[in-house]
């Protein structure tokens, strides 16, 4: 492979035509994606491939628009013997021009900081991914606190739950989980919905997100409630302040494998302070 | 048709702005969308299409009669600043899930009805009927217990068969006999005479639905897949239909997809096919959602997703 040069590089559209090499490119660097998880994320977003001159493809990067209100951004990956020569940041340029005036979410590996904090970004927060073989059974539910199988009803019960604890309203994501064909779960109270947990094939096992608690002892009843659905591997990315969700996780057999940063560029959009996110439903979708 | 177009005020996403101009334009012409911040004069904006609605922006519009939260809820509104005789709504965009479900109920019935049957004779001009089977004596089964799998044994409830459900994890469900776990998956296939597939894509699940497990269906049994292509291993699949081990397949996912032309499944009389259509969404839907609530809003019906503003929902 000879030296390739920043000038020669272009950037097009990813289509689906691209997803074997775009899957190949996160492999390369060890991410657990799937061709299901890779075609997910291109489906409901927009992207760009940067190719050398014979159209081989050496990075990529795609955004997400949340309802005019809140973009995020992830997938930004390029082929290792082609790192270190701006063309991540020619990716990164090319989706930004796209997300306009939409402040911008994303998650940062070690590796992507600098570049991230280039392009305007700020770190707001630790992310836990934690995952493993689910071992156990769940804990007894907190006295007042009632889960159940989400129904299709429950539809825009969940699209607001996940809207106002984000500030933005993800109808399209929320349907792709919702369709998957594994369970949701509800958390309520006297009052009504206190939460809910969406489970979603991805890597090779389980994700359990988004996460959505009114706190997070619902947050611990939820994710033990959902892990109980699944066989095998399973992963939650937790906000690192909730640290007793992240040891009841620990003590399921997900442990936390990394540590990465959620950051963003402008002013987030309000959100409401009775519900918030417990669980992502990837770093790169949030 | 003479009277001036209702001004509907939108200010949300501009880009999505562009798209719901077009289905204006194209479909309603008694509605006329003004995009922000382009509104014209404010005193003629009766509708309005918004997230957030700051009580200055309320103010301005004395004429407003409805105000659309274009989200899934109205949470992020600030619901007492808005006057009192302004309806409130929420969009509700019928999604994937619905869809599907429709779709799930079309292609059991379908199959308990023998349309396919019934398609082939019309064309053969064959006036024949078939003995009709009661619902109580049919026994459909779901593969895959999520939010689609539960919903579908929800809707045909109500027609009288004999449900069973089947999962990986054990689940519970009323007036529904479950089934989990590997070894369970035969014995249930066993009792399905017509299977609906809605499992999730995993790499347990990929080409789940083999030549053995298609044996293990009762003769005369039919497949419904609404999960992916690659769960059903279709050489096996067509095998089990020409040697009429399977009365018929209603399919909406395949694998490839597009099936690519010449493929046996486009021309097999056994099989209904259709392009993946069973959730469809399109990105002017919720265009037209609003365009048929204003409607009815101006004829003074109550519309879907009208709020009771005293308990919000």
């Amino acid at each position: 492979m000879g030296q390739v040069l920043l000038s020669t590089v272009t950037l097009r559209e990813l289509t689906p035509a691209d997803l074997p090499a775009a899957l190949a490119l996160t492999q390369a660097e060890n991410w657990s994606h799937q061709m299901h998880d890779w075609a997910l994320h291109l489906r409901l977003g927009h992207g760009f491939g940067a190719r050398d001159t014979d159209g081989a493809l050496l990075g990529t990067a795609i955004w997400w628009d949340w309802d005019g209100r809140l973009a995020t951004l992830g997938l930004v990956v390029v082929r290792p013997d082609c790192q270190g020569r701006g063309i991540g940041r020619r990716l990164m340029q090319a989706i930004l021009a796209e997300t306009g005036a939409r402040p911008v979410g994303l998650v940062a590996t070690a590796a992507g900081l600098k570049l991230y904090e280039d392009c305007g970004f700020v770190a707001i927060g630790g992310i836990l991914q934690c995952q493993g073989t689910v071992r156990g059974r769940a804990s007894a539910l907190p006295a007042g606190l009632r889960l159940r199988a989400a129904r299709p009803a429950d539809r825009s019960t969940l699209l607001a739950l996940d809207a106002a604890a984000l500030g933005a309203s993800r109808v399209a994501l929320l349907d792709a989980v919702l369709e998957c064909g594994l369970p949701a779960l509800v958390a309520e109270g006297e009052g009504g919905a206190l939460g809910c947990a969406l489970l979603r094939p991805a890597g090779r096992g389980v994700t359990v997100g988004p996460l959505i608690a009114a706190d997070e002892t619902i947050a611990i009843a939820l994710a033990d409630a959902a892990l109980d659905q699944v066989e095998g591997l399973a992963r939650l990315d937790v906000p690192a302040t909730a640290t007793a969700l992240a040891a009841h996780l620990e003590s399921r057999g997900l442990g936390v494998v990394d540590r990465v940063t959620a950051m963003l560029r402008g002013a987030p959009p309000p959100v409401r302070r009775d519900v918030q996110r417990f669980g992502l439903v990837s770093q790169a979708f949030g | 048709m003479s009277a001036a177009p209702e001004v509907v005020l939108y200010k949300s996403d501009p880009v999505r702005g562009k798209v719901w101009q077009q289905v204006f334009a194209a479909t309603a012409p008694d509605l006329a969308l003004r995009i922000w911040p382009e509104t014209g004069a404010l005193e003629e904006v009766r509708y309005l299409v918004a997230w957030q609605a700051p009580a200055e922006l309320l103010a301005s519009l004395p004429a407003l009669r409805m105000l659309i939260s274009s989200g899934a809820g109205v949470d992020q509104l600030d619901v007492d600043a808005v006057p009192a005789h302004v309806d409130l709504m929420r969009m509700i965009e019928p999604g994937i899930i619905e869809g599907v479900l429709e779709y799930g109920v079309m292609a059991v019935l379908a199959a308990h009805r023998r349309l396919v049957d019934y398609i082939g004779q019309q064309r053969a001009q064959a006036w024949t009927a078939h003995p009709l089977v009661p619902a109580a004596a049919r026994r459909v089964g779901v593969l895959g217990l999520g939010v689609l799998g539960c919903g579908l044994l929800e809707r045909l409830r109500p027609f009288g068969f004999q449900l069973a459900g089947w999962s990986r994890r054990p689940r519970d469900l009323p007036g529904v006999e479950c089934h989990s776990g590997d070894a369970a998956l035969e014995p249930f296939l066993a009792r399905c005479d017509i299977a609906v597939c809605l499992l999730p894509l995993t790499p347990q699940t990929q080409g789940l639905l083999d030549a053995r497990r298609l044996a293990a269906l009762p003769r005369g049994a039919w497949l419904v897949n609404l999960g992916r292509g690659a769960q059903v291993d279709t050489p096996a699949l067509l095998d089990a239909l020409d040697r009429q081990h399977l009365a018929g397949a209603i399919l909406d996912v395949v694998d490839p997809e597009p099936l690519p032309a010449g493929h046996a499944l486009w021309q097999h009389p056994r099989v209904l096919l259709t392009p993946h259509v069973a959730g469809m969404t399109r990105p002017d839907t919720a265009a037209r959602v609003v365009i048929d609530a204003i409607r009815a809003h101006r004829r003074g019906e109550r519309p879907a997703g009208l709020i009771d503003r005293a308990s919000r929902y």
